[in-house]
């Protein structure tokens, strides 16, 4: 999510490149993401061969600014019980 | 207040990481390094029975083609297909949009200076000693290489914009000792040879670290 939410679009080689996932973890991790309206995917073809290009959606881009706001505060209040 | 890109996931870290990793194949330090040994090759006109202006001319063509050709053809279909494809968000993009007017103003500026000189309009600028080439080389390498390295955010450029401004004038001490065309050969030739290994080096360890993908 984090490789996506910096970009505009990345495609699947990018993306396992980036993350070192094997292409059966990078696909189910799409999948879910894809299932929980996060993710676009757009199948084409780039010449002859075919191109799986990814990019967040604007609920996914919601989420995980949400997500990083929550972290943010879970982490903040551990830091201040440190202090 | 907490600086969220800072603290939790630091975003800007992981989109320089991800824009840096398309200099790892090491194609830009190639075409910059083969663009420095093109300017030492005045010295091959010797080969040919050629006048030197026209000569000059021809080899500077082929050279920055083939050097263009290499960049190009060695993106399209070494480096893509390797990374991947991908692309960068606004602020990316309007830097690389500040790029390109930069380069359009530097080439404009280039052809003026260039003419100006044919017609030796420039020759009252002529300063004593070895400061000419050295001012030719800090305005017409240095100065349009370190703009583009901070355009392109690509830190290695900031070095080899040295190096090739200061080429002219060691090519210039160079011809008072030796004479020419060792002045050429080791002038130009030296650094750009060793921006050119530096960047096969990269491409080696580009070629190791991706491997052509099986599968999409």
């Amino acid at each position: 999510m984090a490789y996506l939410y910096v970009v505009e679009s990345a495609d699947m080689v990018f993306l396992k490149n980036q993350t070192e996932l094997t292409w059966g973890n990078l696909s189910s991790h799409i999948s879910k993401l894809e299932e929980a309206g996060y993710v676009n995917v757009e199948k084409r073809f780039k010449g002859k061969k075919p191109q799986t290009l990814l990019h967040l959606s604007e609920k996914g881009r919601n989420a995980f600014t949400e997500y990083r706001k929550k972290l943010t505060q879970v982490l903040g209040k551990i830091s201040q019980r440190k202090i | 207040m907490v600086d969220i890109d800072k603290e939790v996931l630091d975003l800007k870290s992981i989109e320089k990481k991800v824009y840096r990793s398309f200099f790892e194949d090491g194609f830009w330090d190639i075409f910059i390094g083969m663009l420095l040994l093109g300017f030492g090759l005045g010295w091959t006109r010797i080969i040919f029975d050629i006048m030197e202006p026209l000569y000059i001319l021809i080899i500077s063509i082929i050279w920055t083609t083939i050097t263009f050709l290499i960049y190009y053809l060695g993106k399209k279909f070494i480096t893509l297909p390797r990374i991947g494809t991908v692309k960068f968000g606004q602020k990316r993009k309007a830097r690389q949009k500040k790029l390109k007017i930069f380069l359009l103003i530097n080439v404009l500026f280039g052809c003026i200076v260039f003419i100006l000189t044919f017609f030796g309009l420039l020759e009252f600028l002529a300063l004593a000693g070895s400061l000419t080439p050295l001012l030719i080389g800090l305005i017409s390498y240095t100065f349009p290489f370190t703009i583009v390295a901070y355009f392109l955010d690509f830190n290695r450029l900031y070095i080899y914009a040295l190096m090739g401004g200061f080429t002219f004038f060691i090519s210039d001490i160079i011809y008072s000792i030796l004479g020419s065309p060792l002045d050429s050969i080791i002038g130009f030739g030296v650094p750009g040879g060793i921006i050119v290994v530096v960047g096969l080096i990269f491409f080696i360890k580009f070629l190791r670290k991706y491997p052509k993908p099986k599968k999409d």
